[in-house]
C-alpha cells in the first residue's frame, strides 16, 4: 500500500471523530439500518439454498476540501475484495451456498441485471423508506418489488436460487475537508465531511421478487479493512432470511 | 484587536489565497503522454480510471452501440489513422444518437454518436472531430480539469467561508466564480484540443481544412432550424462557441496549411457509408421531429451525391411527420421522385398508399400497397397491407 492513503485514512478518521464532537451532532445515531422482506425463510431443491453474489457495487470516494468526490482506486479495490471475503464466510452460519461471480468475468446478463438492481434499488430507496412513497404500494406499507421474471435466466446458467446484490457508497472526508468542516462549524454552518450509504437485495431467480431488502446508513463499517468488513456485512445482512434449517453449516 | 477587524483579517487573507491559486498559465502544445499510457501512481487519476472502466464495462453491453461491421472499421480506420502511434490506445463506440458528439475519456474509451456522420460532407470532417478526441486525450485534458475543479473548489470553499465570517451571510460567491473560472479553462482546454486536433488530422493526410468546415455547417444547420438552440447561460459554456471556433480553426489552418483547394472531390467512403446505411441513420434523425434541421441535411446529402431514391424518401418522410396543410401533396411528390430514381425504399410504396388512401384514391392507394407487397414480400406488416387490400375491395 501506498503512504499517501494511509496517511489521509489515518487523519481523517481521528479528525471525523474530533469534528463531529467539536462541532456538532447532526448525523442521527450511528449505525442505522432498515429492512423490508417478503420470506422467512430461503428455499430449494438443493441441500442448501444456493446464493450467487454478484460483483459488489462498492465504491470509495475522498470527499476533498472543496466538496469535489474523488473515486479512490485502492480503496474501493480493498473495500470490494473484503466485502466479498466476508461475505463467503457470513454465508455459512445462514446455511447457504454462496458463490460470488468475478467482476472481470461477467457477460452482458449479469451486467444488464447489476444495472436494473441498481435502479430498481434506488427506487426502493427513494420510495419505499425515503419522502416519497407511492399510493399504488400502499404508501410505503407493501413491499412488492421486482427484477421481473426475466431473471430466471440468470439462475438457470448459474444453477442458483437466488441472487444477492449489493450497492455501497464511502465518501471519506480528506484531511482539508475536514480541517474546513471545523473551520466552517466555529462560523457557524455546517459542512458535510463525508458519509456512506448503502444497500442489499436478495432476488428470488424463479421470479425476479425482491424477497429481501435491507439499508444502511452512517457508521456501517470500514470495509477497507478485513474486521471492518466483517462488521460491515454482518450489518448489511443482519436479518437475511436464512435456510429452514437456519445454521446447519457448521 | 476587536473581533470583527480580526475577521475581516482573515477573510482578506483567504481571499488572496484564492486568488493566488486561480492564475492560470497557457501551455505549448504537443502530446503530454506515450503511446500505451497507463495512470501513474497517484490516487485520483487510478480513481478516475477504475470508474470509467466500470462505466466502459455497461457501456459495453448498450443496446444503442451500432455493431455493423461496414459501420464499425470505417469509423475505426479514420480513428486509428489519426491517432497514428497512439491507435492502440483507444476503444470505439460508434452509439446510436442522432445529436452531433463525440467523447472522449482519459482511459482512451472514445464515443462517437452516429448524427456525427449523418451531418458530414467529407471523411475528412469526421477525422477533424476525431482528431479533437485524441488531443484531449494525449494532453491529460480530463485528469487536468478535474485536478483543476478540485483545487478550486477548495480554495472557492475557503473564500466563501471567509465571505460568510465577514459578512454573516452565506453568500456562494467563491464556488460560483470557481466554477466560471472552471469554465473558462475547460473552454481554453477545447480551443488546444481543436489545434492540435487539426495538426494531427493534417499529419494523417486528411484535409486540415475540414476542421472548420464542420462548425460552418453546424451554422447552417442551425439557420435552418425553426426551432433554435437556447444559447448557453453562463454555467454551461462548457465549449467555445460554433462561430468563434470556425473563425480561429480557419485563421489557425490557412495560415498554417495554406489556403482550401478550391475544388471538392466527391468522398465516395462516406457516400458508401450512407448510402448502405441511410435508412437507420436518417430514420434516427427524423425521430428528433426537427424538420428545418432535418432538411437542411437532406440538401446537403442530395449535394453529396447520395442515391436519390433515398434522400427523396426522406424528404417525403419530414413532410409526412410535419402534416401541415399541403404537405401531403408534398410528402406525394417527394415520394413519387423516390419511386423513380435509384435507392428508393419499399416502404415508399407503403406510405404512398397511405396517404392515396387517406386522400380517397382507393385504386391508386391498393396499386402502391401491391408494389410494396411485390418489393418487399417478407414484409413484417404484409398481414396488414393484406386486409388494406381486400378490406377496400370488398
Amino acid at each position: 500500500m501506498q503512504a499517501n492513503p494511509i496517511y489521509v485514512y489515518r487523519w481523517a478518521r481521528w479528525s471525523q471523530v474530533t469534528a463531529c464532537a467539536m462541532v456538532l451532532a447532526l448525523t442521527t445515531g450511528c449505525v442505522s439500518t432498515r429492512t423490508s422482506q417478503q420470506v422467512e425463510n430461503l428455499e430449494s431443491i438443493a441441500e442448501n439454498p444456493r446464493i450467487i453474489m454478484m460483483p459488489p457495487d462498492i465504491r470509495y470516494y475522498l470527499l476533498t476540501a472543496g466538496g469535489i468526490s474523488e473515486p479512490h482506486a485502492e480503496w474501493t479495490l480493498a473495500a470490494q475484495t473484503n466485502f466479498s471475503n466476508a461475505a463467503r464466510e457470513f454465508s455459512t452460519t445462514i446455511g447457504t451456498d454462496m458463490r460470488i461471480l468475478d467482476p472481470d468475468d461477467t457477460s452482458d446478463l449479469e451486467v444488464e441485471y447489476e444495472q436494473l438492481h441498481s435502479a430498481v434499488g434506488l427506487t426502493i430507496l427513494d420510495h419505499h423508506f425515503g419522502a416519497t412513497k407511492l399510493p399504488g404500494k400502499g404508501s410505503g406499507q407493501v413491499f412488492d418489488w421486482s427484477l421481473g421474471p426475466g431473471v430466471k435466466e440468470l439462475g438457470d446458467k448459474h444453477d442458483a436460487d437466488y441472487a444477492l446484490f449489493v450497492y455501497y457508497r464511502d465518501y471519506q472526508a480528506s484531511g482539508g475537508r475536514v480541517a474546513f468542516a471545523i473551520l466552517a462549524a466555529a462560523a457557524g454552518s455546517y459542512v458535510p465531511a463525508g458519509s456512506e450509504h448503502g444497500f442489499a437485495s436478495l432476488v428470488d431467480l424463479r421470479t425476479g421478487n425482491v424477497v429481501w431488502f435491507n439499508r444502511v446508513a452512517d457508521g456501517s463499517g470500514e470495509m477497507r479493512q478485513e474486521d471492518g468488513a466483517t462488521a460491515a456485512v454482518k450489518t448489511l445482512f443482519s436479518d437475511i432470511p436464512t435456510a429452514q434449517d437456519n445454521g446447519t453449516a457448521e | 484587536m476587536n473581533t470583527g477587524c480580526h475577521r475581516v483579517l482573515i477573510a482578506t487573507f483567504l481571499c488572496i489565497c484564492s486568488a493566488v491559486l486561480y492564475a492560470a498559465e497557457p501551455e505549448p502544445l504537443g502530446h503530454l503522454i506515450e503511446p500505451g499510457y497507463t495512470p501513474e501512481d497517484a490516487a485520483d487519476e487510478q480513481g478516475l480510471w477504475l470508474e470509467i472502466k466500470e462505466y466502459e464495462r455497461s457501456l459495453n453491453q448498450s443496446a444503442l452501440l451500432v455493431r455493423q461491421a461496414e459501420l464499425r472499421n470505417y469509423i475505426e480506420g479514420i480513428v486509428c489513422r489519426v491517432a497514428a502511434d497512439y491507435c492502440n490506445d483507444f476503444r470505439v463506440y460508434l452509439v446510436r444518437n442522432p445529436g452531433f458528439n463525440a467523447s472522449m475519456t482519459a482511459t482512451g474509451m472514445m464515443q462517437i454518436w452516429t448524427g456525427l456522420i449523418v451531418r458530414a460532407s467529407s471523411t475528412d470532417e469526421i477525422a477533424a472531430v476525431f482528431g479533437h478526441e485524441i488531443a484531449h486525450y494525449t494532453r491529460l485534458h480530463s485528469l487536468q480539469g478535474f485536478r483543476r475543479l478540485k483545487s478550486q473548489m477548495a480554495s472557492a470553499s475557503v473564500l466563501d467561508l471567509g465571505l460568510t465570517i465577514l459578512t454573516g451571510v452565506p453568500v456562494p460567491l467563491g464556488q460560483a466564480s470557481a466554477l466560471l473560472n472552471y469554465l473558462a479553462f475547460n473552454r481554453q482546454q477545447e480551443t488546444e484540443a481543436d489545434l492540435l486536433g487539426v495538426q494531427l488530422v493534417a499529419a494523417a493526410a486528411y484535409d486540415p481544412h475540414a476542421s472548420y468546415r464542420v462548425w460552418n455547417q453546424l451554422q447552417q444547420e442551425e439557420n435552418a432550424a425553426a426551432v433554435k438552440r437556447e444559447k448557453a447561460g453562463v454555467f454551461s459554456q462548457t465549449h467555445p462557441n460554433s462561430e468563434a471556433r470556425a473563425e480561429y480553426l480557419l485563421q489557425y489552418v490557412s495560415q498554417e496549411f495554406g489556403p482550401a483547394d478550391v475544388e471538392q472531390v466527391a468522398d465516395q467512403a462516406l457516400l458508401n457509408i450512407l448510402n448502405n446505411h441511410y435508412l437507420f441513420l436518417m430514420e434516427d434523425q427524423l425521430d428528433t421531429n426537427r424538420f428545418g434541421r432535418t432538411r437542411e441535411i437532406l440538401v446537403r446529402h442530395t449535394k453529396l451525391g447520395v442515391k436519390p431514391g433515398l434522400v427523396n424518401y426522406f424528404f417525403g418522410e419530414t413532410y409526412r411527420q410535419r402534416d401541415e396543410p399541403g404537405d401531403r401533396e408534398l410528402a406525394i411528390a417527394a415520394y413519387t421522385k423516390s419511386t423513380e430514381s435509384d435507392g428508393s425504399p419499399p416502404q415508399t410504396f407503403k406510405n404512398l398508399g397511405y396517404l392515396h388512401l387517406k386522400a380517397g384514391d382507393v385504386p391508386l392507394a391498393q396499386k402502391y400497397f401491391r408494389e410494396y407487397l411485390e418489393a418487399q414480400p417478407d414484409a413484417s406488416d404484409r398481414a396488414m397491407i393484406e386486409f388494406y387490400l381486400e378490406d377496400q375491395e370488398s
